[in-house]
């Protein structure tokens, strides 16, 4: 019955915008499923997601009443029991794609066929075991549309806590289009700094009671209205991999889509955001944020799942693959140069159902909706666009089968899919950590780094050729594709180049080869920082560095956050969990408690010096923060302020008290940190006469403290209090006195190159 | 110039270091500590900042950084600014 239905409804093409060739087939809607409120009418959804309100959600799958066009078919609609076969092959995720009939029961999952495209309702474990639910997908004959829909349970749909998302420090998107002979658009992004706040608020399109068709139609029109693209904006890629960037964008702390079982891209060399794991979008409320036609990165499968919004999908049957490919080069040989699998992603296209049509090139047109995971199998071309607002969020992901073998990599440095590289994408081996792809980078590829490609029009992105809400595009490690990170590396790389330059000229010094050593210790330095030899050398030429500082920046700069740094903060957590709980050894019978003592007390000692720092940057906030209130004072206020300090008079409106030294902000700042301090303390009328007081001693120290935290708070203003307990004091770092010595030597190579 | 400098001066080194730099050093060395590092170190000290605080304190210890449950031995082999650092400084699930 199944596979007559499965006949059937592959049979059935769209009801509406039906090409001449019949090669569209639309996943349409019914209109008359149209809650004309805009809200969904679906129970299941009715309250599931408290602070993400629903907007023009036209359901139709999940209602599809009375819709001719609408051939469902809900297969097994009891069985949503998970059999024990299942369960076994939940358990191992390398038996993920057993036999069919191992899993019968997986069949269990109830579906809907929409004019050749399914559309999944599974269970919470039907959902988790994702290899048997592709396995079974793939019998239905998704393979044939090359794409399928998921409506995760609503147990799993997880709510956003910030709406819009928090974008801040990230760049939106807008476009251009350019007309190409072949019919087809060539699309630009140019990155933007400010998103208008009205343009993220949520409210129902004007679209919301358009059919699919009618999106689509829509869109094509857009195309060609440079000015209404403009005010088009997306944000794109952006990282959504752990619970800290989550959090910060407002997405739930778990990713619905990632990690999912079986997915075999864990078990590659290294790890490549927007390909292992998530990346988040988030396009504006005007219609129409596209992403141009691609396919994945190594034939992978993507997985994107709408929290909000409405999006149109087009993908290519796989059938005709390489004719859309043929068909491209052919009609368009200047546009596309590259004969690498991403080829595509060098001129990012649109390509209106017209154009395929006439091409006889297959297609299906899919509406995702709230709640919905679109899933691309590999090599199937899909572009799109949002109807409006949405926030989604897409990974990639790899079954047992996975191979991409035919794959062919770009030899262009500037490919804008040439992120992800084919040593990156093998297998590692058991014992071996996946890789974050920096670290990859920098063991196999630093060389390359230094000629990097493009460099000009560094403001024009083309983010399309990314991943869309899909395209498979990490974050860029080409200049021109991120200006501002680009221009930091740039930077970066010139200064080093600057000073690699002249680390020849150092000659043998004693100096420099004991802070090579101690920086040695730090840990291991990759190729793509800056060496220690180079940056000592740069310290001595630097006119604002007194040339004796230069051993202690050069370590201080690698020490910092170093390897050796966080080893030093495991431990000071640890005893600083322990504290009150364990005592400190009084006696030690053998040289192993001894030495494990002593490890422990320089623990301890660590996580002193960390709280003190702590300590004396509050006690410079609060000085700062009296300093900037006196200085705002009125002048009059002032005056009034030191007539009353000159006759000692308490001062109704502060703690401080009458002493040497009034009217400035500095100064009184100090005495209202005293008066705060030491309330028991009577300051003295003159200084003078304050000599050898109690007070005049904790004068010097609450000054000494200050000067002690001053340079701490300015480490915390520029990188966060974090900061803090990354900087190691230990004695490995001490500088020895004999480093001091013979300074007219060290001042050499500084002087003579 | 003296080939050596005075016992003072050297007494006043031992002392806590990076508090004995002078401030316009400091700056100078800050920036070219941002340039180089900067994203690296923004990104952990944000991470670290998260809740450093409570267990320093324990205000509240019942979560733990990643890096915690690692080895000591394994955290220095590492590379410096390895983004492998940025996962260790989330906080266990």
């Amino acid at each position: 019955m199944r596979t007559s239905l499965l006949q059937e409804t592959s049979e059935v093409q769209g009801p509406a915008g039906i090409s001449s060739n019949g090669n569209l087939s639309l996943d349409e809607s019914a209109a008359t499923s149209i809650d004309l409120t805009g809200r969904e009418k679906s129970s299941a959804t009715d309250g599931a997601l408290i602070n993400v309100p629903a907007i023009a959600s036209n359901d139709a799958c999940s209602e599809g009443l009375g819709d001719p066009m609408n051939h469902r078919d809900h297969i097994h609609p009891t069985g949503r029991q998970r059999s024990d076969s299942t369960e076994l092959l939940l358990d191992s995720s390398k038996d993920d794609a057993a036999p069919l009939s191992q899993c019968q029961d997986i069949n269990c999952i109830e579906h809907e066929v929409h004019n050749g495209i399914i559309l999944f309702n599974p269970t919470i474990d039907q959902w988790h075991d994702f290899p048997s639910l592709l396995q079974y997908a793939r019998s239905l004959g998704a393979d044939k549309s090359g794409i399928f829909k998921v409506r995760l349970p609503e147990e799993v749909r997880p709510s956003l806590s910030s709406f819009p998302l928090n974008m801040e420090g990230h760049k939106a998107i807008c476009f251009s289009s350019q007309p190409q002979i072949n019919g087809t658009f060539m699309i630009e992004a140019e990155e933007i700094d400010v998103v208008p706040a009205e343009d993220l608020e949520l409210c129902e399109p004007c679209t919301a009671a358009l059919s699919t068709d009618e999106h689509v139609s829509r869109y094509e029109r857009l195309l060609q209205d440079e000015e209404a693209l403009r005010n088009i904006y997306y944000y794109v890629d952006i990282d959504a991999r752990n619970v800290t960037s989550r959090t910060r964008l407002g997405l739930p702390r778990e990713s619905p889509i990632w990690p999912l079982k079986g997915d075999r891209l864990r078990d590659t060399k290294a790890h490549v955001p927007g390909i292992h794991s998530p990346y988040a979008y988030q396009s504006s409320n005007s219609f129409g944020a596209g992403f141009a036609k691609h396919m994945e990165d190594y034939f992978a499968i993507s997985v994107s799942y709408l929290y909000i919004g409405e999006k149109i999908w087009c993908a290519i049957a796989p059938n005709d693959t390489s004719r859309l490919e043929t068909m491209l080069k052919a009609t368009n040989p200047s546009g596309y140069e590259s004969n690498c699998s991403q080829f595509l992603r060098h001129a990012a296209t649109i390509t209106p159902r017209a154009v395929l049509d006439s091409w006889e090139i297959s297609y299906k047109i899919v509406c995702q909706r709230q709640y919905e995971v679109v899933v691309t199998l590999p090599q199937v071309y899909h572009q799109g666009f949002s109807a409006g607002f949405t926030i989604a969020e897409a990974a990639n992901y790899a079954d047992k089968n996975w191979n991409f073998e035919g794959y062919r990599d770009c030899q262009e440095r500037s490919c804008p899919a040439g992120f992800a590289t084919r040593q990156m994408m093998c297998w590692r081996e058991a014992n071996e950590r996946q890789l974050e792809i920096e670290e990859f980078d920098s063991e196999c590829c630093d060389d390359e780094d230094s000629s990097s490609g493009e460099t000009g029009d560094s403001t024009k992105v083309r983010s399309l050729n990314r991943r869309d809400q899909g395209s498979t595009k990490p974050k860029p490690r080409k200049e021109a594709s991120m200006p501002a990170l680009g221009a930091k590396r740039k930077r970066n790389s010139r200064s080093h180049d600057r000073a690699e330059s002249t680390k020849e000229a150092i000659p043998h010094h004693p100096v420099l080869a004991t802070v090579l050593a101690s920086v040695a210790q730090l840990g291991r330095i990759p190729k793509h920082i800056i060496q220690p030899k180079v940056l000592y050398t740069s310290w001595t030429k630097n006119k604002n560095v007194d040339v004796k500082h230069s051993p202690l920046l050069t370590r201080l700069f690698f020490s910092i956050a170093s390897p050796a740094a966080f080893a030093d903060l495991r431990d000071a957590c640890f005893v600083a969990r322990q504290k009150g709980e364990t005592r400190r050894p009084q006696s030690t019978n053998t040289v192993s408690e001894t030495i494990q003592a002593l490890d422990k007390l320089d623990s301890t000692s660590f996580a002193d010096t960390i709280e003190r720092r702590y300590h004396y940057v509050q006690l410079v906030t609060k000085r700062n923060e009296l300093e900037d209130h006196y200085k705002n004072q009125e002048p009059r206020q002032k005056t009034r302020r030191s007539l009353k300090l000159l006759d000692n008079t308490a001062i109704t409106d502060g703690v401080a008290k009458s002493y040497e030294g009034f009217g400035r902000a500095s100064s009184l700042a100090l005495a209202d940190l005293m008066a705060e301090a030491y309330p028991d303390l009577t300051p003295p009328l003159r200084h003078r006469t304050a000599t050898g007081t109690q007070y005049e001693r904790r004068y010097r120290s609450l000054k000494s403290r200050l000067g002690a935290g001053r340079n701490w708070h300015l480490m915390k203003e520029r990188f966060s209090s974090g900061i803090l307990p990354l900087v190691p004091v230990g004695e490995e770092y001490e500088i020895q006195n004999y480093e001091y010595v013979l300074l007219d030597r060290l001042r050499l190579p500084a002087n003579t190159t | 110039m003296s080939m050596f400098f005075s016992t003072g001066y050297v007494f006043q080194l031992t002392l806590p270091r990076v508090e004995r730099i002078p401030v316009d050093t400091f700056l100078t060395f800050l920036d070219v500590l941002e340039d180089l590092r900067g994203d690296f170190l923004r990104q952990v000290s944000s991470l670290v900042s998260s809740h450093i605080h409570d267990i320093l304190w324990r205000l509240d210890v019942a979560q733990k950084y990643i890096f915690e449950r690692m080895d000591g031995e394994a955290l220095k082999k590492e590379q410096l600014d390895s983004p492998g650092f940025i996962r260790f400084c989330e906080l266990e699930n």
